[in-house]
Parts: C-alpha cells; structure tokens; sequence
C-alpha cells in the first residue's frame, strides 16, 4: 500500500516537474528565436553570428528541462527501488 | 531491434571496493568507496580516442598545406584562443590547455553515443553518469577558485564574497556553479539515454510499432548526439572560460580607478566633461 503510494505520488510529481519544465523551456525558446529574429530584421549581416548564439541560449534553457526529466526519472525509480 | 536497445538507464552498477555493501543506493556510506564500473570503462574508451584523434593529428603536422582534420582542430583552438583573451584576459594563457581539454573529450564522449552501445553492460554513454561529470565539474571550480585567490589576493578574494547585493547569495552563487555545470551535461545526456530507452521498449508492448521504433531511435539519435551533443560539449567549454573571466570581474576597473585617483591628469581630464 506504502509502495503504490509513493509510486503514484512520484509519478504525479515527475508528472508536474515535466510540464512545468516544458513550458519555461517554449517559453526560454521563444523568446531566443523572438531577439534572433529581430536582430536579424534589423542587422541580416549579423544572421550567422546571431544564430550561433540562439542555438547557445536554446541548448542553455532546454537543459533545464532535461535536469528534469533527469533528476524526476531518478527519483520514480529511487521511489520504486526504496519502497517496492 | 534488440541490437539498438540500451540497458535500463540510470542503474549504474556500483562496485564496492571496501566498507559494507547495501543494495539500497540511498546509503551516503556506500558511495564513498563504489566505483562505478561502466562509467570507468566507457570514459577510458572516449578518453583513448581522444588521445588516438590529438596523437594522429600531432604525427601528421604540415605546416604549409594544413590538412582538412588539422584545418578542423586549428580553427577550433584559435577560436577558443580567442574567446579566452576575449573573455579572461590576454596572459591567462594556461586556460586554454583546460578549455580546450575539456570541451574536445565532451564531445568526443557525446559523440561515441551515437553508436549502439548495448551489446555490453560495460559501455555506456560516459556523460550520462553523475560522478562524472561532477567529476569534471569539480576540477573546473577548483581551479577558478585557485585562480581568482591567484589573481586577487588573499584578502581580495574574501572580501569579493562581500560584494553589495546580499553576501550569503554570492556563496550560493559560488556553490551552485559546479552543481549546474554538472547537472546540464549529465541531464542532457541522461535524457537522451532515457528517450531510446524508451523507444526501444515500445516494440516489446505494441509489435507494429517496430518500424516507427527503428526510425524513432534513428532520428533522435542524430538529433540528440549530433545537435545536443556538440552544443552541451560547447557549452560547458564556454562556461568554464566565463567562470574564469567571472573570477577576475571588476579587476581592471579597480585597478583602473586606483591608477585614475593617482593620476597627475586627472583635473586636465575631468575639466572638458565640466566645461562642455
């Protein structure tokens, strides 16, 4: 009964962590692609330079989702290993 | 299919070398003296291959007419030359030695990933394991630490943890650098460890999945090791030359104000900003 407990109760958890995550990292992304594509608009010699530093700030956001994604599988299955 | 699953993520199979053995991995005891053996195994392999690729291209050194690998790892390290007298300073040359190092083994490490390496326990993607790159992460610190005592002085280096906004948060600044830097490479690496994992289970549940499956692992394989991959390698190579020039923030402008308040030019300086 404890393990189905803290089994769902980890699930729920993982659960919000990633949605939660996933909407800061659109959220991160967005706004990256939103400053390249104006400073592209307004400097399109820059484009090159501007979209390596976008990719930088994509790969810098998204990890947070990935720590995550991660760190949340870590502790369903930690959960699962303790208590099961 | 069975040849691109992985094994289970996450269960790094501990080896105690001394002290008691529990199964519980929650035990602080038993990590002090575990080894992991498949991280040890698969960073020896990308390590050796980093040192064949460095090696092979040392043999071969032509300094007229470059070859296209030599082309490749020249422009790499001039550009990181670059970014460190750049960001740092002009004679912190022992950065780019560590820079470099760790950025070129990051990506070599990631990119072994791409192969499938679930025939054996023993192989793993070598990123994909905390200690590791805490490991890395930790070394790193250590000597930006090393170097901003080196740069500032003792008592300089105290007295920046003061610095105005709150003094407890720059510690934690201080602190969570390594934790994140760790924690970025590790959970990148991680996910995409989880994501073929996972795909690879889908044909055992639905068997008319098999083809989505095979093309699914493909796809974010290439993604995932070639895209991820180089990008986390890239990252974790510039934060490490920004930590650095972090370390020695605000120095010039100390200096800059020292020497200015010194200066027999100062009046003849400051006038025309008056009188204009």
């Amino acid at each position: 009964m404890n393990h189905a407990i803290a089994l769902a109760g980890g699930m729920i958890a993982f659960g919000l962590a990633l949605g939660g995550g996933a909407i800061g990292a659109a959220i991160g992304d967005g706004l990256a692609g939103n400053a390249t594509i104006a400073g592209v608009s307004r400097q399109p010699e820059a484009q090159g330079r501007l979209q390596i530093i976008m990719f930088l700030i994509i790969g810098l956001v998204e990890a947070m989702y990935f720590i995550n994604l991660a760190l949340g599988f870590y502790l369903v299955t930690t959960a699962n290993a303790v208590t099961g | 299919m069975t040849y691109l699953a992985e094994t289970t993520p996450g269960t790094h199979a501990l080896t105690p070398i001394c002290g008691d053995q529990y199964v519980n991995l929650l035990v602080v005891k038993f990590y002090y003296c575990a080894f992991t053996v498949d991280t040890l195994v698969s960073s020896a392999v990308a390590i050796l291959v980093t040192l064949a690729i460095a090696f092979f291209i040392a043999s071969r050194l032509t300094p007229g007419v470059p070859s296209k690998l030599q082309m490749v790892l020249e422009f790499l390290v001039s550009y990181t030359r670059g970014m460190v007298s750049e960001t740092v300073s002009e004679d912190a040359t022992f950065i780019l030695p560590i820079a470099a190092t760790v950025g070129l083994y990051i990506l070599v490490a990631n990119w072994l990933d791409f192969f499938p390496l679930g025939f054996t326990s023993l192989l793993k993607p070598a990123n994909a394991d905390l200690n590791q790159t805490l490991a890395m992460a930790i070394v790193v610190f250590v000597i930006v630490e090393a170097y901003a005592i080196k740069v500032r002085g003792v008592g300089g280096y105290l007295r920046h943890f003061l610095r105005p906004p709150f003094p407890p948060l720059t510690i934690i600044e201080e602190i969570v650098k390594p934790v994140t830097l760790s924690l970025r490479l590790f959970g990148n690496i991680f996910a995409g460890l989880l994501m073929v994992y996972l795909l690879t289970l889908l044909p055992g549940v639905f068997a008319w999945t098999t083809p989505i499956s095979a093309l699914g692992v493909t796809v974010w394989k290439l993604f995932d090791v070639f895209f991820v991959g180089t990008i986390q390698a890239f990252i974790f190579m510039l934060l490490t030359i920004i930590y650095f020039g972090q370390a020695r923030e605000g120095l010039e402008e100390e200096m800059h104000g020292a020497h200015a308040a010194t200066s027999p030019y100062q009046d003849q300086a400051v006038t025309p900003a008056t009188t204009s």
